[in-house]
């Protein structure tokens, strides 16, 4: 995982804080900063969610009880969103069936208070590391969507057949064309898509349509 | 008689003289007349007549004349010179006398009735006379009579007449007589006036009538052919009249036999009366009440009319909400004592048991349209208000009667949150301070600050248990001897609002209602709250009817035995053992304090609070208390 360890000149790697109580909030970010980590904090779920800019790699420390808006609430509009950031819940007592339903959401961890120190340094590390791997995702497939945008339709055709292992001939024969137009789409294909090799154009569209490498 | 012997002296023309009577031959007596005889004015002669007397008696008096009457000449002195019958009559009162002249010299005619006959023939006569004079008169009494009494009965008919003929012409029903073949025989002026023809056109004339309208030929056909059947009905026909002017009116025609003096019909009299306006108003009237029954009928608002001693069933008038929200039960009729000053019902809020929907009710008096006094009711559907009245009223019992130990869990879990937070506070602050200073990149002037919030968060939390210290002070049970069935009752009563809720309901077999037990009252109850509570959310998942929790009471040795069960799914085993932890719950909105503050609750009490699978399904949770003193005593 040597790759993805924190590369802190490149990107700031920010802890997020949404919590209700002042003094929780303060404090931690007092805690936090010790490691080294940009932290930014949120009274309002609201005007977190509205400022929030994804892909970058960050953490959210995100409690659960909150007047306005509960932490549940949050976590949800952030997978509505289709933002994949690290969430840690701070708990209370007796949350027990909130963290249930949190962990459905796909909630990453607890934070249980008062905060054991060795166990929240511990959790936000280890959630950083997870956050640039989801980063730089989100961020890959920004860009493969881009590219995946100046495809035609029919180049969008030939690109599935390539991908389910047809060979050229198959391809012509599918879609009603000559030998030479599909290749002709093929190299316009790999010219949009920006790779070179068949193996990195399998490689962005797989990763495009997981679900193609079945069919 | 003589020949005249010298000119008469006389001067006249006719001169003529007589001399005495004399008497002749044979005792007849004679008279003797003279008249000069004159030629061209000169005297010629004279001629003498000599005249026997019983002569000129004979030959000039009529036989029938003689027969009747004694005719006779009598001298100056009355003593007869010549009569038609020798004999006298001494009848001076029947005789007449005529003098006699010429010849004068006293000679008189004399007439004498005979006394023919005799006395008694006259006076028969005179009788006969009399009487047939006094039959005359009496005839004409009587024909005067009789012509006054003709001349008043004529009088009197002459008045009835007019009176009938002013009747007739005065009276707006329309009649009409028809012959038994349906030939109309009398029609009166407002027949006529009604239908715009004349009598004389409308007299004699058979059906079809000008006045039958073309398009209801047929059913006018078969009304005449009712009425000339006798089967007309009673109440009259309703038919449809053409006026000359062509112009359609609609009448009502009735129908009686006409039968003659002898008894025997004649045929048929039918007087009809135009309807068009009583119709035309029945028509507006009946409009206006449909209009008002509409509005009434849409309204939304039960409305009924009663009479003022109908039965709970009788109503003049329901609209469709009435119907609809009463169909099963009617609200309560009031009684005159809750009338208020102005004779006016008090409105009253009431219940429909079987839709469970609040109703207000208000009553008053009206005069219908009949002039009765009747009651109308117009009920509204209060249940929303009274619904939030109920839930505002449920929070305020909630405040006030649970304020001290409010669903202690709740509290005790606020209170736990509530200090963790300065706890986690000062914990960060802390652990970030000894980072810093661990790898000496903090300032004292960096530190001071935090220090100083360090501070305030810890004053927060000494405040947080000064709070729950003056809480649990507050919560100090007060123990007395009290009825368990008055705190059942009451916790029972303040469940009932929840239980509605749950749409479950609460049964509770009490035999031992009156066992006094030492408790604190309110925190009983509160257990009890919580336990029936819980036994509705157990049974969340099951219908109706089968959502019920059963309260039992029995006494055990010193103490009494309250059990709560319900029907819900039970409770598994391992649950069961850290169902009364704190903050252990199997609520997704629970606090996990409830049972357990439950059973701190009889602890306190030195009870005791578990919890048994009930037979069948669901759980049953029991506790104990200890009886008060003198309740304990064997009774």
């Amino acid at each position: 995982m040597l790759h993805t360890q924190p590369r802190p000149t490149e990107m700031p790697e920010t802890v997020f804080i949404v919590d209700d109580d002042e003094a929780v909030r303060d404090s931690l970010q007092w805690l936090i900063e010790t490691e080294g980590y940009q932290v930014r904090t949120f009274e309002d779920p609201e005007l977190f969610l509205t400022q929030l800019q994804w892909p970058q790699p960050c953490v959210l420390l995100l409690d659960i009880r909150m007047p306005k808006m509960s932490g549940i609430e949050v976590q949800k509009t952030l997978n509505e969103r289709g933002i994949p950031i690290p969430i840690v819940f701070i708990t209370g007592h007796g949350d027990v069936t909130l963290a249930v339903e949190t962990m459905k959401n796909g909630a990453v961890d607890f934070l249980e208070k008062p905060f054991d120190e060795a166990k929240i340094k511990e959790l936000i590390h280890q959630h950083m590391r997870l956050a640039h791997g989801l980063a730089q995702a989100s961020k890959m497939d920004e860009q493969i969507n881009k590219l995946y945008a100046r495809l035609t339709t029919r180049e969008l055709q030939v690109l599935e057949r390539i991908v389910s292992g047809r060979l050229n001939k198959q391809i012509a024969d599918d879609l009603n064309i000559s030998i030479k137009t599909v290749e002709a789409h093929r190299a316009n294909i790999m010219d949009k898509l920006q790779v070179t090799t068949v193996a990195d154009l399998l490689k962005i569209a797989l990763r495009k349509s997981p679900e193609m490498a079945q069919s | 008689m003589r020949k005249a012997t010298g000119p008469s002296t006389r001067p006249q023309k006719h001169a003529y003289r007589c001399f005495r009577p004399f008497l002749g031959a044979s005792d007849k007596v004679y008279i003797e007349i003279h008249s000069p005889l004159l030629s061209k004015g000169e005297f010629q002669g004279t001629v003498a007549a000599t005249i026997p007397m019983a002569s000129l008696l004979n030959d000039a008096v009529p036989d029938s004349f003689v027969q009747l009457y004694l005719v006779s000449i009598v001298d100056g002195g009355g003593n007869p010179v010549a009569s038609n019958v020798s004999r006298s009559i001494d009848n001076a009162k029947l005789s007449h006398e005529v003098p006699l002249d010429p010849p004068g010299h006293g000679l008189k005619l004399r007439a004498v009735l005979y006394k023919t006959n005799t006395e008694l023939f006259s006076n028969m006569l005179a009788w006969a006379v009399f009487g047939l004079s006094l039959v005359i008169v009496w005839s004409f009494i009587l024909l005067f009579r009789h012509a006054k009494l003709r001349s008043q009965a004529e009088k009197r008919l002459l008045a009835e007449t007019k009176f009938r003929r002013a009747m007739e012409d005065s009276v707006i029903t329309g009649m009409r007589a028809i012959d038994m073949q349906g030939r109309i025989t009398y029609v009166n002026p407002a027949f006529c006036k009604m239908t715009g023809y004349k009598e004389t056109e409308l007299v004699g004339m058979a059906p079809p009538f000008p006045y039958w309208p073309d398009r209801s030929f047929e059913e006018q056909q078969t009304n005449l052919d009712l009425i000339l059947s006798g089967n007309a009905p009673h109440k009259g026909i309703e038919v449809q009249v053409r006026r000359r002017d062509g112009s359609v009116f609609d009448a009502r025609m009735y129908v009686s036999p006409l039968v003659e003096s002898e008894g025997q019909q004649s045929g048929w009299m039918t007087s009809m009366t135009d309807i068009t306006e009583p119709r035309r108003i029945r028509d507006e009237l009946a409009a206006a009440h449909r209009r008002f029954v509409r509005i009434l009928e849409e309204l939304d608002a039960a409305v009924c009319v009663q009479g003022p001693d109908a039965g709970a069933d009788e109503y003049i008038f329901v609209n469709r909400l009435h119907r609809e929200w009463f169909a099963s039960a009617t609200p309560p009729r009031m009684s005159k004592s809750r009338r208020n000053r102005a004779n006016q019902f008090e409105p009253f809020e009431w219940l429909n048991t079987s839709s469970q929907r609040w109703y207000e009710v208000r009553r008053r008096s009206i005069s219908w349209v009949d002039g009765v006094t009747v009651i109308m009711q117009v009920a509204t559907d209060i249940s929303s208000r009274k619904e939030a009245e109920n839930m505002s009223r449920q929070q305020q019992e909630k405040l006030q009667f649970t304020s001290r130990l409010i669903t202690l869990g709740e509290l005790a879990s606020s209170l736990a949150h509530e200090i963790n937070q300065p706890l986690a506070a000062i914990s960060n602050y802390n652990m970030g301070s000894v980072a810093r200073l661990k790898s000496g990149k903090v300032s004292p002037e960096e530190l001071l600050p935090v220090l100083e919030k360090v501070n305030v968060q810890a004053q927060r939390a000494g405040d947080v248990i000064r709070r729950i210290r003056e809480f649990v002070k507050q919560q100090e049970p007060k123990r007395s001897p009290c009825p368990i069935g008055k705190i059942i009752e009451d916790a029972v009563s303040f469940s009932q609002l929840d239980a509605k809720h749950h749409t479950a309901r609460i049964e509770m077999d009490m035999p031992d209602a009156l066992l006094s037990v030492l408790a604190d009252p309110v925190l009983i109850e509160q257990v009890l709250m919580n336990l029936i509570k819980n036994g509705f959310e157990a049974m969340a998942h099951l219908e109706g009817d089968q959502k019920h929790v059963e309260i039992r009471v029995s006494q055990s040795a010193q103490f009494a035995l309250i059990e709560v069960r319900d029907h819900g799914v039970g409770v598994p085993e391992e649950i069961r053992l850290r169902l009364f932890e704190s903050f252990f719950t199997t609520k997704s909105d629970g606090m996990g304090m409830g049972l357990n503050i439950c059973r701190t609750i009889i602890e306190y009490h030195q009870g005791q609070l578990w919890v048994e699978p009930a037979e069948g399904n669901g759980s049953v949770f029991k506790f104990t208390l200890p009886l008060a003193e003198e309740a304990a005593l064997p009774a």
